[in-house]
């Protein structure tokens, strides 16, 4: 059979080939060609911007906000306190905790290692937590970070380095997996992570499109913060944010090498609920706020701002939207031999995803992060096929029932102001 | 009945006897104890007796009929009691006793019951007259003290020591012995005297009887533990001779913020009622934890909230107001617009709380340095001598009350003074310990002297905190066979296998490292001694 299907691609005319092949083409292969492939030598050869001295910690604030953090506050803190950039002040709101995460402040307080606090008996959710410590804080320079994130000693002075340009608003540290070892979803999230976030917004940050500073460590002018007025009620509150930077004129920069780590879901389920809900927020985000952006013919359209929004709408929701048309005609002519197809592109794609993802990891200096290579085998199948899917279905569940206002990360008492 | 007096005790053999009727037989000086009727009534034949007890474990018309016969064989002269033991059966009529005790009498109702016998057999004869002595001037008359009252003469041993004026305390102590100054019933005939057991108006309200007990407890007080000249036997005699727990209380004029009356007679008190704890003479109940100033060790210390940062007691609290429609969360003040609060970021009012805004928390703020956290911290004033130290600055002390146990009672009624009040040297033991051990193992250790040249004016705390660091990074670089232990302040290394000249050339090194372990390295003395200056070291010890 497999000779057969072999022989039957093998006959084909070219015309035949991209019938078969058409989806591959348009979404796959730009994907591979241009954010992969050429993205490693702009990885090795991103731009400089470490500063030839370590930056002055003493107007930078770092802040984070959590909700029942108890348990891994304490190695965030102290990950934070072996910065090479000394003298930050770090601030911490208890976002309504019941696990004793307070305890672990006052005790951190009590040592020198946080400075300021405050403990919120009702919890507001994660953007107006954050917005509270932002206005606690006294830096020139806000660093936002997730309550379990861990750093590199460089991280600090990696993310800050490119505020020497005074056009910079914000700049997005890079995130890589910490559990990546705990299962085989972790794996796979491990070099998704660093080919998406490593690889992708190097590529963004060298075109001036970076559009997303990660939620889990970023860094804000605070004039720029507070320009836009902190973060906005409701979910998707670091891309939401990086948008507004963007409207408003600021540059956003990507620092490849300040590095934080996190642990990812480990099991499928509670990665299929994390993606869903980071899919509504793109879709509302980009297309209930900031759609005029797509609409040339709106006052407030912005060329530059276009780009990632055809983008996104190409390569996520068009790729999302048709896949399954594509899986459907694809096996509705081919019957069984359509596996043949598919595998006749995923086969090869997999070794090039262990490829990219080995190089990426060496050109980022973490050799460690090649141990992630066998997962990235099976990386393009949870990209192509599990993702995609997710996002049809996030998609789908906001457009329709605007799911979003529903997220129970934010407070129902929040979530009854959410609109567009 | 005297300490010189006899009492039968007629009890089965093996049986325990409770405490109080023991204390009262031991006051008694001599008891005989016999467990049948046939020694009692040999004893009976071949000494004079003041007083027959029976302890009896059941009635029975076999008890009670041995109980009429001794009765018979005794005769009517002098008092003829019974102590039940425990789960007897009360008696009911019909027995030949003058009194029956339950078990648990206390050693006062057993004495009371052979004094008051006394007094009945006697019908005509009063209560003997209590020996007095009056400090400091001896002229001075028994005017305004009740009957019953005698003045001393010659040598004789006083039963009561009647107080006048503020230095009568001193004249008290200069003339009799530790102990007996201590323990001494006392009678303040004016308010300038020490504080008393009594003034001249208790014993003339009718508070003699109580007098007469303590008396009866303090002649029980054997001769031997009388003539010792400790001071912690001086406070367990005071203890046991009123009965009663030696317990502090509050008192604000007091630098320590809580007095023991009983220091008047006996001071320091704490230090040696501690001791006598820890011997099993005495226990201790907790009174109260007070703090203490790190700079003058007062207790009368001023509790505020200050900010963390400067120190400044110039904090306020402020609510938290968060704006759900914008997700706007800040300070109150940042809101408010007169009466009125409005929004900074969107500039909507907020109007029904808990549907547009809320109020989750509050945030403490300094305002001297601007400082803003979740919760103040806690700082003190010191009354006496105006420091400000932090909650972590001050120590604590702990005040107990004390009282004489089981032990200490029968030490005090039973004669020993043999008891070893110097607490054991835990540390020359241990010390004496580990080098045995490693002796026996063949091994001749080298022995590191490591000494914390503390400075003296730094917290207690912080100091206890540098040793308990030292320890352990000690613990961690001498692993076995060598032996870390704690020794006078500092610690010691047994080291095993480590030859003198080895000791001696890597102290440098050694200091390194343990200072590398410090933010703020202390001075350390580190000598190194060879196996024969240990040995006189582990003897010395």
């Amino acid at each position: 059979m497999i000779a057969d299907a072999a022989a039957f691609i093998g006959a084909q005319s070219p015309g035949g080939l991209l019938a078969l092949y058409w989806f591959f083409v348009l979404f796959e292969a730009p994907r591979y060609l241009v954010g992969s492939l050429a993205a490693i030598p702009v990885l090795v050869h991103a731009r400089d911007r470490t500063p030839g001295r370590t930056p002055d910690g003493r107007r930078v604030s770092v802040i984070m906000a959590g909700h029942n953090e108890a348990d891994g506050l304490e190695a965030c803190i102290r990950s934070l306190r072996m910065q090479t950039v000394e003298g930050c002040e770090i601030v911490v709101v208890d976002d309504g905790s019941t696990d004793g995460m307070y305890d672990v402040v006052r005790r951190l307080e009590r040592r020198g290692f946080v400075q300021r606090s405050a403990r919120l008996e009702l919890r507001g959710g994660k953007a107006a937590a954050t917005n509270l410590a932002a206005r606690l804080a006294t830096g020139d320079i806000l660093v936002l970070v997730d309550c379990d994130g861990s750093f590199d000693r460089k991280a600090l002075a990696e993310v800050l380095a490119p505020f020497s340009d005074p056009a910079i608003g914000a700049v997005s540290g890079n995130v890589l997996v910490r559990n990546a070892r705990a299962s085989i979803v972790t794996g796979i999230q491990a070099c998704e992570y660093l080919v998406t976030i490593t690889l992708g917004r190097t590529v963004l940050d060298a075109f001036g499109q970076v559009n997303c500073i990660s939620g889990a460590f970023g860094a804000y002018r605070r004039s720029a913060w507070e320009r836009v007025g902190g973060n906005a009620m409701g979910s998707g509150e670091d891309f939401d944010m990086t948008l507004r930077l963007r409207e408003a004129g600021y540059e956003i920069a990507f620092a490849p090498r300040a590095i934080c780590m996190t642990d990812a879901p480990e099991n499928l389920l509670a990665l299929i609920r994390q993606r869903r809900r980071w899919e509504r927020d793109s879709f509302w985000i980009r297309f209930r706020k900031f759609g005029r952006w797509i609409d040339p013919t709106n006052s407030r359209f912005r060329p530059r701002e276009s780009v990632h929004q055809a983008e996104f709408i190409v390569f996520n929701l068009a790729a999302a939207v048709l896949f399954p048309i594509y899986l459907v005609h694809l096996f509705a002519t081919l019957g069984p031999s359509a596996l043949f197809v598919l595998a006749s592109v995923s086969i090869p794609l997999a070794f090039l995803d262990a490829a990219i993802v080995a190089a990426c990891s060496i050109a980022l200096g973490r050799g460690v992060l090649v141990k992630a290579m066998p997962f990235a085998l099976v990386y393009g199948l949870h990209t192509s096929y599990l993702i995609r899917f997710v996002r049809l279905w996030a998609y789908a569940e906001e457009w329709i029932a605007s799911r979003s206002l529903q997220d129970e990360f934010i407070p129902a008492k929040v979530r009854r102001w959410g609109s567009w | 009945m005297t300490s010189s007096d006899q009492i039968l005790f007629l009890a089965p053999a093996g049986m325990p006897v409770p405490d109080p009727l023991l204390a009262t037989l031991a006051a008694a000086g001599r008891a005989h104890r016999v467990a049948s009727l046939g020694q009692a009534a040999d004893m009976l034949a071949a000494e004079s007796f003041a007083a027959a007890i029976v302890y009896l474990e059941r009635i029975d018309a076999g008890s009670l009929a041995r109980a009429v016969a001794l009765r018979a064989a005794c005769g009517l002269s002098f008092p003829f009691v019974a102590m039940l033991a425990e789960g007897c059966e009360p008696i009911v009529g019909g027995h030949p006793f003058d009194a029956v005790l339950p078990h648990d009498a206390s050693s006062a109702d057993v004495y009371g019951a052979l004094f008051r016998q006394e007094a009945t057999e006697c019908e005509a004869s009063p209560e003997p007259a209590l020996r007095v002595r009056v400090f400091p001037a001896e002229s001075t008359t028994l005017e305004g003290l009740p009957d019953g009252l005698v003045r001393c003469v010659g040598d004789e041993q006083p039963q009561v020591a009647v107080l006048r004026g503020p230095r009568s305390g001193r004249a008290l102590r200069d003339a009799l012995g530790v102990v007996e100054a201590s323990a001494i019933p006392t009678v303040a005939l004016d308010q300038q005297a020490p504080t008393c057991d009594f003034s001249a108006t208790d014993l003339l309200d009718g508070r003699s009887a109580t007098l007469r007990e303590l008396v009866a407890r303090f002649d029980a007080v054997q001769q031997v533990v009388r003539r010792s000249d400790d001071p912690r036997i001086a406070l367990l005699a005071r203890m046991v001779v009123r009965d009663r727990r030696c317990e502090p209380i509050l008192d604000a004029a007091s630098r320590s913020l809580a007095t023991y009356a009983d220091e008047a007679f006996v001071a320091p008190l704490a230090p040696k009622a501690e001791a006598l704890v820890r011997v099993g003479l005495a226990r201790r109940t907790f009174f109260e934890k007070l703090h203490v100033c790190p700079s003058c060790a007062s207790s009368r210390l001023v509790v505020r909230e200050v900010c963390g940062r400067c120190g400044s007691g110039d904090v306020h609290e402020t609510a938290i107001i968060h704006h759900f429609r914008c997700g706007h969360q800040a300070p109150e003040d940042d809101f408010r617009r007169d009466a009125d609060l409005v929004c900074p970021r969107c500039v909507r009012p907020l109007e029904h709380f808990g549907f547009d805004y809320d109020r989750p928390g509050t945030v403490t703020v300094c305002r001297a340095c601007g400082h803003t956290t979740g919760e103040a911290a806690v700082g003190f004033i010191c009354l006496d001598c105006s420091a400000r130290p932090s909650a972590d600055q001050v120590e604590t002390r702990t005040f107990y009350a004390y009282e004489a146990t089981d032990l200490g009672r029968r030490m005090m009624f039973a004669g020993s003074a043999d008891v070893d009040l110097v607490p054991p040297d835990e540390e020359a033991d241990a010390f004496r310990a580990a080098l045995d051990g490693l002796r026996r193992g063949g091994a001749t250790p080298t022995l590191l002297t490591i000494a914390i040249e503390a400075d003296a004016s730094a917290p207690l705390r912080q100091r206890t905190k540098v040793t308990a660091h030292l320890h352990r990074a000690l613990r961690e670089l001498f692993v076995a066979p060598d032996i870390v232990l704690p020794w006078r302040g500092g610690f010691v290394a047994l080291l095993a296998d480590t030859n003198l000249a080895q000791a001696t050339s890597a102290i440098p090194a050694l200091r390194e490292r343990l200072s590398s372990q410090f933010r703020a390295a202390p001075d350390l003395k580190i000598e190194a001694h060879g196996f024969d200056s240990l040995r006189s070291l582990g003897q010395a010890a």
